[in-house]
């Protein structure tokens, strides 16, 4: 990673240095305040029991979290426990993970096939689809959801996972063909070509050269798509009626609407919905911001 | 042979990708289309005339579609902005050297991934009215506000919530995205300019800030479309209210086809938007006409 705008600290007076380090790390102390309090509030709030909004009064505010148990996650993974109509939250989080793996599975496979013959062909209507391409982003969620429906209900296909993994793919594909295209392209045709002098085939090349070269963007795209799916709301709360199908986010928004809003439980929901995004983004965030950033910033 | 296999390889790769655009993307825009010069309610199923452009000139003289229209655009422009300076502070600081610079760009983003679900709970709890929330306790003991206040029962204040969660969660995705560009700005740039006598903030001004105005506008027309298009984070903080004065057409047009069941008006504030977002963007993007000759 290049250092460029290090301002040359060799030629700087001692206390401007010092007064440079003061300012740096107050920003950070700022600006992580900024991102982590409303988290850390989440959390307090998760810990907190007995409070149904009703009681909740006024003076009984406090920073810390008062009476603090894990009971509100007890409560979550309770089967069929009440709160939640008969379904457990496992059963959100089961649902969510296989709509996330199979529709960034799907999406990694066209994405990085469409990339790859944008990147290395002049084609007619290359121009024209990848303009196209841009054109879906602009689509909108509202605009999508009935046509989607009278689609997927003419194949009988609303209310099953299927049609999820469908929706969100598509909403995938465009952006991580455009991001894994910028990848590609600064990968050097001559390898492929020396590896296809040598024998290969295109695909041999895609897999063997091209494959292990973009490797940091191709697990950036994957990680998106899963993200996006894990996140989504709009499209899931409108494909599925069945219970047991329901994904993360929709169980959350469920606990959220009950009549008896618990903010200890949805609050709890929120934290073990937030916990598998942090395991893999502090994994592969390097992956993940530096696959976004590098197909971008060559513009 | 081969040469002919050769030459349909890139078809061959690009198909699935294209079926699939055409079946789920450009279908459901030739289908609002047509829906949008259809009077089709649920509530009358079998009854569906045509009625020309009659839904567009209902919108024209509905005012709640002024309304979200005006919304949509403060929403999105002061999302955009507010993140663009946040971003920017956030890269130029993760742009010098210190120790855990990985660390905290990696913090820095993290708001981006968070599901909007989890993000509108916890502005819902900060800013929480009846329990009362934190915003309204801080506000109370510093003795600003006698009553608590509810900060999503009028408008200003709701879309200042609204954006304020926006914001939260983009800001990290400026300063990455900005911070690439920063990070690619030859250091030459830089000496030559203090050679010449700059002092750091005309250093910022004419150097800096021209390097990555191409990013700055990418970055800003991304995230002004998702923001444009974005739903969730509305819905479940206000579903648009009190009343209908937080609406964005985004909102309005889920309501009148999921809660007015008026599949045909919410067709026509679709192509609207769709006709907005091309324009806006070409606009944007007229100025960051080499990323788009790149193609």
């Amino acid at each position: 990673m290049t250092r460029s705008i290090i301002v040359n600290s060799k030629r700087m007076y001692p206390l401007s240095k010092t007064l440079k380090k003061l300012l740096i790390y107050s920003l950070l102390l700022i600006f992580s305040i900024y991102v982590l309090f409303p988290l850390s509030w989440l959390i307090k709030t998760s810990l907190e029991t007995g409070m149904l909004s009703e009681t909740f009064g006024l003076g009984e505010f406090s920073w810390l979290p008062r009476n603090a148990s894990v009971e509100n996650y007890r409560e979550l993974f309770r089967m069929g426990s009440l709160s939640f109509a008969g379904v457990a939250f496992p059963t959100y989080i089961k649902n969510s993970l296989i709509v996330g793996l199979y529709s960034s599975l799907v999406t990694l496979l066209l994405s990085v096939l469409g990339a790859y013959g944008f990147s290395r062909f002049a084609f007619q209507g290359r121009k024209l689809m990848l303009a196209l391409m841009l054109v879906t982003q602009m689509i909108s969620t509202v605009g999508l959801l009935l046509p989607l429906y009278r689609l997927l209900n003419l194949f009988n296909l609303i209310d099953t996972h299927f049609a999820l993994i469908l929706t969100y793919t598509s909403f995938s594909v465009p952006f991580c063909t455009w991001f894994l295209k910028g990848y590609f392209d600064s990968i050097p045709i001559e390898l492929e070509e020396a590896s296809m002098v040598d024998g290969c085939t295109r695909l041999g090349a895609l897999r063997r050269i091209v494959f292990p070269l973009a490797l940091p963007g191709i697990v950036a795209t994957a990680i998106f798509a899963f993200l996006r799916s894990w996140n989504e709301y709009v499209f899931a709360t409108t494909f599925i009626f069945t219970k047991e199908m329901k994904t993360l986010p929709i169980g959350l928004v469920g606990i959220y609407s009950q009549r008896f809003l618990n903010w200890g439980l949805v609050a709890a929901g929120g934290v073990v919905g937030v916990i598998p995004i942090v395991i893999l983004f502090m994994f592969m965030q390097r992956y993940l911001i530096g696959g976004l950033t590098a197909g971008s910033v060559k513009g | 042979m081969k040469i002919g296999k050769e030459r349909m390889f890139p078809y061959f790769v690009c198909a699935p990708t294209l079926v699939l655009m055409l079946v789920v993307d450009f279908y459901p825009i030739l289908f609002m289309l047509y829906l949008s010069v259809f009077q089709v309610k649920l509530l009358q199923p079998d009854y569906k005339p045509f009625v020309g452009f009659d839904n567009y000139l209902a919108g024209f003289r509905d005012p709640v579609f002024w309304e979200s229209t005006g919304n949509s655009f403060i929403w999105a422009f002061s999302i955009v902005l507010l993140s663009l300076v946040i971003g920017l502070v956030q890269a130029t600081l993760l742009n010098q050297d210190f120790k855990g610079r990985g660390f905290f760009r990696a913090l820095f983003f993290f708001p981006y991934i968070l599901p909007s679900v989890v993000t509108a709970m916890m502005w819902k709890l900060i800013f929480e009215q009846n329990p009362l929330g934190l915003a309204n306790h801080i506000l109370i003991s510093l003795n600003l506000v006698d009553q608590p206040v509810l900060w999503l029962n009028a408008k200003w204040v709701a879309l200042f919530v609204l954006v304020g969660a926006g914001v939260w969660k983009g800001t990290g995705f400026f300063a990455v995205m900005l911070l690439a560009g920063l990070q690619a700005i030859p250091t030459e740039f830089y000496d030559a300019g203090r050679i010449d006598g700059c002092s750091s903030i005309q250093l910022f001004f004419n150097i800096t800030i021209p390097s990555i105005k191409n990013i700055i506008l990418i970055t800003s027309t991304v995230y002004w479309i998702w923001m444009f298009n974005w739903l969730d984070l509305i819905w479940i903080l206000t579903k648009g209210g009190p009343g209908t004065s937080t609406h964005i057409l985004t909102s309005y047009a889920y309501a009148k086809a999921f809660k007015s069941w008026d599949f045909g008006y919410a067709g026509m504030l679709s192509v609207v938007m769709i006709i907005i977002m091309i324009s806006i963007v070409t606009i944007m993007l007229r100025r960051a006409s080499e990323a788009v000759e790149s193609l």
